[in-house]
C-alpha cells in the first residue's frame, strides 16, 4: 500500500475515467453549463484551500481535503447536497487522517469566519461529525490518499532539477488540485507533469520564475513546516525536497490568478508545452541554451524509463493550461452566483 | 448565500437516502455474543448468515465464516454528549486495515455504520498469544513446543515485515494483539495506534493515550526519544519472543503514571527490569546514548551492578538453539540503529534450523487450546433469540471434530509443512 502506489486503494479503486466523471455529473449539469460547473469546483476547492490556510495545515492535508471532496462529488450532485457542509467535513476528516487532527469546533468556528458575507456556515459540531460518517461511508472507507509533492521531490532529485523550477512545479501541482486531475491520473504522473510545464516554458523562453511573485497575493499565514511533507520520512532520498518545501511554505495554494498573468503568450506557450510533452517538440526548446534543451531530453528520458504515459503529460499539462485560461475570467462574484443558481430548488 | 434555503432538509434527504441503502448488520451477521470490551468500544463474535440460494455440495463450505466485529463507541468528550465523530483510533486503524493485505495481518472484511457508531468486521480469530501463554503457564504448565514458537516468530516477524515495507509502523505489539486463528496463522490485530511514518511524526504523548504497552516499550523511549522507527517496534517482537518461550514477560515493570502537569514520567522501574538482564547499556554499546533526552537520569543508576544475563535467561528456557539465542540478543539490542531488522530476522540462521517453521504453528497438534470465551450477559448489540447457544455451535464447529471453520479454512493453506523455510518470498498467499 504506502509504498506502493498500485496496489493502493487510490490506485486500486479511486482513479477514475473520464467518462465516470461526466456521468456523475449529469443531475448538476441540468441546472449549469459545464464550464460553470468547472468554476463551481474551482470554487470550493478554494474554500478548502483557504479553510486549511486559515486552520495553518500543512499543503498535503488541504490536497487530501480537496480529494475527498472531489470524491465524495463523484457519487453525489451538489443540487443534492450541501456543499459548504462537506467541504468543512472533508478538511477535519482529512486533518485526522494525516495525523494532525483540529477540534471539529476550530474547523467549524474557522468555516464560519470564512464564510461570513458569502452565506454564512449554519452548522454545529453534530450535523459536521454525522457529515464525517457519510463522508467515510461515500469514499468506501479508503482515506489514504497519495499526493505528487513526494513524487515530485524524488523525481527533482534524480533529475537535478533547480530548485527555483521545483518550487514552480509545487505550486503548478497545488493549482491542480483546483482541477479534477486528482481523480484522473497518478500522482507521479501528476508530478512529472508539473515539473516538467515550468521547464518546458523556460524553454519557450518565458521568464516563469520572475512571476512568480504574482503568488505572494495570498496571505502568508501558513508557513508551518511545509517541508515535512517533502522531505519527512526515514527513507529520506529527498536531499533537494526540504529546501524546496521550506522556500515554498507560505505559497500554499497561489491563488487564482497568480501564475495566469505569465500567460501573456499562452497560446505559444501551451504549444510548446504540450509539442515537447508529446515527445518531438525538440525544435522549439532547441531554440534556447543548451542547457534547457538537455534538462528536457534528461526529463524524455526519464519519463521512458519510469515508463509514464506520455500522452497523459500531455494532457495533464493542455489542462494544466486550460485551468490557467479559465482563471482569467474567473472572479469570486461569479461562481457564488452560479452556485445560487445550482442550488435553489 | 443558497446554502441557508437548502439548510437541514438536503443532510435529512442524503440520510434517508442512504439509510434505505445501507444493509442492517443484523440481516448480514448473526450477533453469537461479545468478546472483549475496552474504551475504544467492544468486539462481538459473529457469523454471517446464510444466503439461502446456496446450494453447496461440500460439507464445510456451507458453515459459515465467523467474525469478529469490532464496534466504536461515538467519541464524545467527557460526559457532555457534544458530538465529536470518529475517534482518531477508529480513523487510523480503519484507513490502514483497508489498505492492508497480508496472511499474517488481520484483514478487513467491511466497515459498517449504525447506530452511529462504526463497525469493522474482521475475519475471526479463536486465539491470541496472550491466552495461549496463559494457557501453557497456567493450565499445561510446560513450555510451547519449540515448533509452535519458531512458527509463532516467523509468521510474526513476517507480518511486520510487511507492515514496514509499506511504512506502517504498528507501535503497540503485544502479545493481545497478536491473533491465531484456529488453524495456526498469526494475525497481527490492533492498528488502533499504527502510523504510516512517513507522515510527520508528532512526538509520542501528543493526541495519543499510551503508546507502546510498557513492558514491550523500547528502552529508546524509555529514555525519551520522540521518534519512532521500525526498531520500536522489533524490540516489541523480542519482547514476545522472551515471552513465548518462558510463558512470562521478559521485562515486567510497573509502569509510573503520568504527573498531574501532564509530564511524561521517567520509566525507572521498567528501565531497572531491563538492565537485570541485559546489564545497563554501554556508550560503546549504544554510541548515541547520550543524546537521549533522559540520559542524564541514567548516573543514578550506580547502586547496583548491572551485567548482561541474557544467555543465562535463555539458557533456563526449553530451547537449546544457539542461533534463536542469537537471533533474540538482536532483537533487544540498546541500539535501536543496531537492532536487527524484520526482514533480516526473517532470514536469520534460527528459521533454517530444524524444526523449521510453518505457516501453521499447530500442524499436527490442533486443538489443544480453549476457545475464545463469548459472552452474552449485557450485550448491546441487538442478539438474536438464537444467541445462547451459539457458543455451543461455535465449539462444536472449530472444536476437537476439525470441522467447520478449521478444516474449511486449512483447505486453503492445507499442505503446508515445515519445509515451507525462512524465506518471505516462499510464503503462500
Ligand atoms: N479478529 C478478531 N478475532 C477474534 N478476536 C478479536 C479479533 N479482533 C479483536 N479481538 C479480540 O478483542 C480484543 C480487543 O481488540 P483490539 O483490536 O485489540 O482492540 P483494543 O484497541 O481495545 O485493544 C482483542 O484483544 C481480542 O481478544
Ligand atoms: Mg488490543
Amino acid at each position: 500500500m504506502a509504498a506502493n502506489f498500485w496496489a493502493s486503494t487510490h490506485g486500486t479503486h479511486w482513479l477514475l475515467n473520464r467518462q465516470q466523471l461526466i456521468n456523475s455529473r449529469k443531475d448538476d449539469l441540468k441546472h449549469i453549463n459545464e464550464q460553470e460547473l468547472t468554476k463551481v469546483n474551482i470554487w470550493f476547492a478554494k474554500i478548502i484551500t483557504d479553510l486549511g490556510k486559515n486552520l495553518q495545515v500543512r499543503q498535503i492535508i488541504i490536497a487530501t481535503a480537496i480529494t475527498y471532496f472531489k470524491r465524495f462529488y463523484t457519487k453525489n450532485s451538489y443540487r443534492g447536497t450541501e456543499p459548504y457542509l462537506v467541504a468543512a467535513t472533508c478538511m477535519y476528516l482529512a486533518c485526522k487522517i494525516e495525523e494532525s487532527p483540529h477540534h471539529i469546533k476550530t474547523v467549524i468556528s474557522e468555516m464560519k469566519k470564512l464564510t461570513e458575507g458569502k452565506g454564512g456556515f449554519p452548522y454545529e459540531n453534530q450535523k459536521v461529525a454525522e457529515m464525517e460518517f457519510y463522508l467515510m461511508e461515500e469514499l468506501d472507507f479508503k482515506m489514504i490518499v497519495f499526493h505528487p509533492y513526494r513524487a515530485l521531490a524524488t523525481l527533482a532529485q534524480d533529475l537535478g532539477t533547480k530548485n527555483e523550477d521545483v518550487q514552480n512545479a509545487w505550486w503548478v501541482l497545488n493549482d491542480t488540485y483546483r482541477t479534477d486531475m486528482c481523480l484522473l491520473y497518478p500522482p507521479h504522473v501528476i508530478a512529472a507533469a508539473a515539473l516538467y510545464l515550468p521547464i518546458a516554458l523556460k524553454g519557450e523562453n518565458n521568464r516563469y520564475g520572475d512571476n512568480n511573485n504574482n503568488n505572494n497575493d495570498n496571505d502568508n499565514n501558513n508557513n508551518n513546516n511545509n517541508s515535512s511533507s517533502l522531505s519527512g520520512g526515514s527513507n529520506n532520498n529527498l536531499k533537494g525536497g526540504g529546501v524546496v518545501g521550506g522556500g515554498v511554505g507560505g505559497e500554499v495554494g497561489g491563488g487564482a490568478g497568480g501564475v495566469v498573468t505569465r500567460g501573456a503568450k499562452k497560446g505559444q506557450v501551451a504549444a510548446a508545452a504540450a509539442a515537447a510533452a508529446a515527445n518531438n517538440g525538440s525544435n522549439i526548446v532547441n531554440s534556447n541554451n543548451n542547457n534547457e534543451t538537455s534538462k528536457i531530453e534528461d526529463i524524455r528520458e526519464w519519463f521512458a524509463l519510469l515508463n509514464v504515459d506520455l500522452e497523459q503529460i500531455t494532457d495533464i499539462v493542455q489542462e494544466i493550461i486550460s485551468l490557467y485560461e479559465l482563471w482569467t475570467e474567473y472572479n469570486e462574484e461569479k461562481p457564488q452566483e452560479i452556485l445560487q443558481r445550482l442550488l435553489k430548488k | 448565500m443558497s446554502n441557508k434555503l437548502v439548510g437541514k432538509s438536503m443532510l435529512q434527504e442524503f440520510r434517508e437516502k442512504r439509510e434505505q441503502e445501507r444493509i442492517r448488520i443484523e440481516e448480514k451477521y448473526e450477533i453469537l455474543g461479545f468478546i472483549s470490551s475496552g474504551t475504544y468500544g467492544r468486539v462481538y463474535k459473529a457469523k454471517a448468515r446464510k444466503k439461502e440460494n446456496k446450494n453447496s455440495t461440500s460439507d464445510e463450505e456451507t458453515k459459515s465464516p465467523l467474525y469478529a466485529i469490532k464496534k466504536f463507541k461515538p467519541d464524545k468528550e467527557g460526559d457532555i454528549t457534544t458530538y465529536t465523530g470518529v475517534s482518531q483510533s477508529a480513523c487510523r486503524e480503519i484507513s490502514l486495515c483497508i489498505e492492508l493485505k497480508h496472511e499474517n495481518v488481520v484483514s478487513l472484511k467491511e466497515v459498517l455504520l449504525e447506530d452511529n457508531s462504526i463497525h469493522m468486521v474482521f475475519d475471526f480469530a479463536e486465539h491470541d498469544f496472550l491466552q495461549i501463554i496463559h494457557h501453557h503457564s497456567q493450565v499445561e504448565r510446560k513450555p510451547l513446543p519449540e515448533f509452535t514458537i519458531k512458527s509463532f516468530l516467523w509468521q510474526l516477524l513476517n507480518g511486520v515485515s510487511y507492515l514496514h515495507a509499506n511504512w506502517v509502523l504498528h507501535r503497540d505489539l503485544k502479545p493481545a494483539n497478536i491473533l491465531v486463528t484456529a488453524d495456526g496463522v498469526v494475525k497481527i490485530a490492533d492498528l488502533g495506534l499504527a502510523r504510516i511514518y512517513q507522515l510527520p511524526l508528532q512526538p509520542l504523548f501528543n493526541g495519543d493515550k499510551v503508546v507502546v504497552t510498557i513492558w514491550y516499550r523500547a528502552p529508546e523511549l524509555l529514555l525519551g526519544s520522540r521518534h519512532y522507527t521500525k526498531a520500536i517496534d522489533i524490540w516489541a517482537v523480542g519482547c514476545i519472543f522472551a515471552e513465548l518461550l518462558t510463558l512470562r514477560p521478559i521485562f515486567k515493570g510497573e509502569e509510573a503514571k503520568m504527573d498531574s502537569k501532564k509530564q511524561v514520567p521517567f520509566q525507572r522501574n521498567q528501565l531497572v527490569k531491563i538492565f537485570e538482564v541485559l546489564g545497563k547499556p554501554t556508550k560503546e554499546q549504544w554510541p548515541t546514548i547520550d543524546q537521549q533526552p533522559e540520559y542524564p537520569n541514567l548516573s543514578s543508576f550506580t547502586l547496583k551492578q548491572y551485567s548482561n544475563r541474557l544467555r543465562e535467561f535463555y539458557q533456563n528456557t526449553s530451547s537449546k538453539s544457539d542461533s534463536g539465542f542469537e537471533l533474540l540478543s538482536k532483537m533487544l539490542e540498546y541500539d535501536p540503529v543496531k537492532r536487527i531488522t524484520a526482514e533480516d530476522a526473517l532470514n536469520h540462521p534460527y528459521f533454517e534450523e530444524e524444526p523449521k517453521p510453518s505457516m501453521d504453528a499447530f500442524e499436527g497438534q490442533r486443538s489443544q487450546y480453549p476457545l475464545r470465551s463469548v459472552k452474552h450477559e449485557d450485550n448491546d448489540m441487538k442478539v438474536p433469540p438464537a444467541a445462547p447457544n451459539a457458543s455451543t455451535t461455535a465449539q462444536g464447529q472449530a472444536g476437537t471434530s476439525h470441522g467447520g471453520v478449521v478444516v474449511g479454512a486449512r483447505g486453503k493453506h492445507g499442505h503446508s509443512g515445515k519445509d515451507e523455510g525462512g524465506r518471505s518470498s516462499k510464503r503462500r498467499g
